[in-house]
């Protein structure tokens, strides 16, 4: 009886807090390169490059809270303004759409964050939340500490970071910075002039390309490092592990540095050597696997 | 340099963290460019506000260049010595201050009393009690990097009690602070069966470091709420 007042309550509810959203929808001309920065701290923020000379601002507010949409149009600001006094409390789901050569900066807290077609830089930072992003932009930086960060297509300089959640970069290529602390990081697809992954606690599997005379160094302290290079690539291969376990399917076996410590390491080259390959870790595993 | 090139590397200008090359194309865009003057000035204001900062916070010193040269080893492992450079250790103590500032001055509720922040608690113990012994300025920067990291989870609990963020939040922090404290004392108890090794000494700091960072983060995006 209890639980279905309970239900009862819980159903007339609804409505209202429906209701407590506000439809917005505001516009204003913005340069081709704008910089156009977004803060919305809790609920979701949809990103889209489109053609127009314009930024437009779709979606719903919670209760309390306010769209600002101000600045000029080099400089464009979209801010959701809550007077709760816990503002997280309080969601806003906004789809905003930008020039395609924007510079986007985006901030949340908790709330999600999605960026497609843009060109220009992207700049992207939530605590609770996922961060993904699709498109060509020359230069990205994505952030989150509870929550999936995922990159696709970027070429150029791109920097993907995340602390509890995993970190997935697919067919991109420029220079790579990726990190996290316990979640997994897989790079997958596309080919690097340079590439810096690491870890904490969490894994690292790596199956993109490095181009010749290109780098990737990879490091992490207990998580396991698994990287897959076709037979026969042009590597110089660096390994070094302190207590971890080195599996190498593309040549020599690891060796103890000296006998008083655990200590291993693992220098070798494939094919006519020229990309230099380092890995290092404290007690991850290593896996270096010859690629189907 | 455009206005959106800067845009997107002024936090690393105002943070000292831009390679030469690329500074001096920043500052001289800035000498002709208003509009891009007054973003930096606005940005190095917040920063200004440390100045009259709660004196609990006491930024990580600049003490890993007399480490290294102690230590003496090849720089082989690069994201560590960059993650300990010291433009990199000024960097982090300009952002503890910063973010400390715009959490205890910038956006305290109406009738949210400020407080002092808590002293840091008591730094881990050096290896040396566990029959290894690290160089002594080696625990000095992590007993910094231990206080600058208890200082900025202090604002956080404070942001917590006046109800900026919600325990949960809190408690999600605190689960990720775990990994890396648990990630420290693995770096540790490895330097007590090889307390000379030169990588697992930069490894100590890195990892402190990375915790400092992620505080940092958390602090600096909770104060915009």
């Amino acid at each position: 009886m209890k639980r279905a007042a309970l239900v009862l309550v819980a159903a007339a509810a609804l409505p209202v807090a429906a209701a407590a959203q506000t439809p917005v929808d505001q516009t204003r001309p913005a340069a081709a390169d704008a910089t156009v920065s977004i803060e919305n701290l809790a609920g979701s923020t949809k990103v889209t490059g489109w053609d127009r000379l314009e930024v437009r601002v779709k979606g719903t507010v919670c209760s309390g809270c306010e769209l600002n949409l101000d600045g000029n149009d080099k400089r464009v600001r979209v801010e959701v303004e809550s007077s709760h006094l816990n503002a997280m409390a309080a969601k806003s789901d906004i789809e905003v759409s930008v020039p395609a050569g924007s510079l986007v900066k985006v901030e949340g807290f908790n709330a999600t964050i999605s960026i497609a077609g843009v060109n220009g830089p992207v700049r992207a930072e939530t605590v609770n939340g996922s961060i993904t992003h699709a498109g060509g932009s020359k230069d990205v930086q994505l952030q989150s500490v509870n929550g999936a960060v995922e990159s696709s297509r970027a070429a150029g300089r791109v920097h993907v970071e995340a602390v509890n959640g995993p970190v997935t970069v697919r067919d991109a290529s420029g220079e790579l910075e990726a990190s996290t602390v316990n979640g997994k990081l897989v790079v997958s697809g596309g080919s690097f002039t340079r590439a810096h992954l690491e870890a904490v606690g969490g894994g690292i599997r790596f199956e993109s390309a490095v181009a010749p005379k290109g780098s990737l160094g990879v490091e992490t302290v207990s998580g396991p490092v698994d990287l897959f290079f076709p037979a026969g690539a042009d590597a110089d291969f660096t390994v070094t592990t302190f207590s971890g376990s080195v599996t190498n399917e593309l040549g020599p076996a690891a060796q103890k540095k000296d006998e008083f410590s655990p200590e291993k390491e693992l220098v070798f080259t494939t094919g006519k050597g020229g990309t230099r390959v380092s890995v290092e870790t404290l007690s991850g595993a290593i896996s270096i696997h010859k690629k189907p | 340099m455009t206005c959106q090139e800067l845009d997107a590397r002024l936090d690393d200008w105002v943070d000292g963290l831009l390679p030469p090359r690329e500074a001096a194309e920043v500052e001289a865009h800035l000498a002709g460019c208003a509009a891009c003057r007054e973003a930096e000035r606005r940005l190095r204001r917040v920063v200004a506000h440390a100045g009259a900062l709660p004196r609990a916070v006491t930024p990580p010193r600049d003490l890993w260049p007399g480490i290294q040269q102690r230590i003496a080893a090849p720089a082989r492992w690069g994201w560590l010595s960059r993650w300990t450079s010291p433009l990199v250790l000024a960097a982090a103590a300009v952002g503890v201050l910063a973010v400390a500032a715009v959490v205890w001055q910038g956006r305290q509720p109406a009738g949210v009393q400020t407080a002092e922040i808590p002293a840091a608690s008591p730094a881990p113990q050096p290896v040396s009690a566990e029959g290894g012994s690290l160089d002594p300025e080696l625990e000095a920067a992590v007993r910094d990097y231990q206080a600058a990291a208890n200082a900025l989870f202090a604002a956080l609990q404070q942001r917590q009690q006046s109800r900026a963020i919600a325990p949960s939040d809190l408690a999600r922090v605190q689960a990720n602070l775990l990994v890396i404290d648990k990630a420290i004392a693995e770096v540790r108890a490895a330097l007590v069966r090889d307390p000379a090794n030169p990588e697992l000494n930069r490894m100590l700091v890195a990892t402190h470091r990375k915790k400092v960072d992620v505080l940092r983060r958390v602090v600096r995006l909770s104060t915009a709420l």
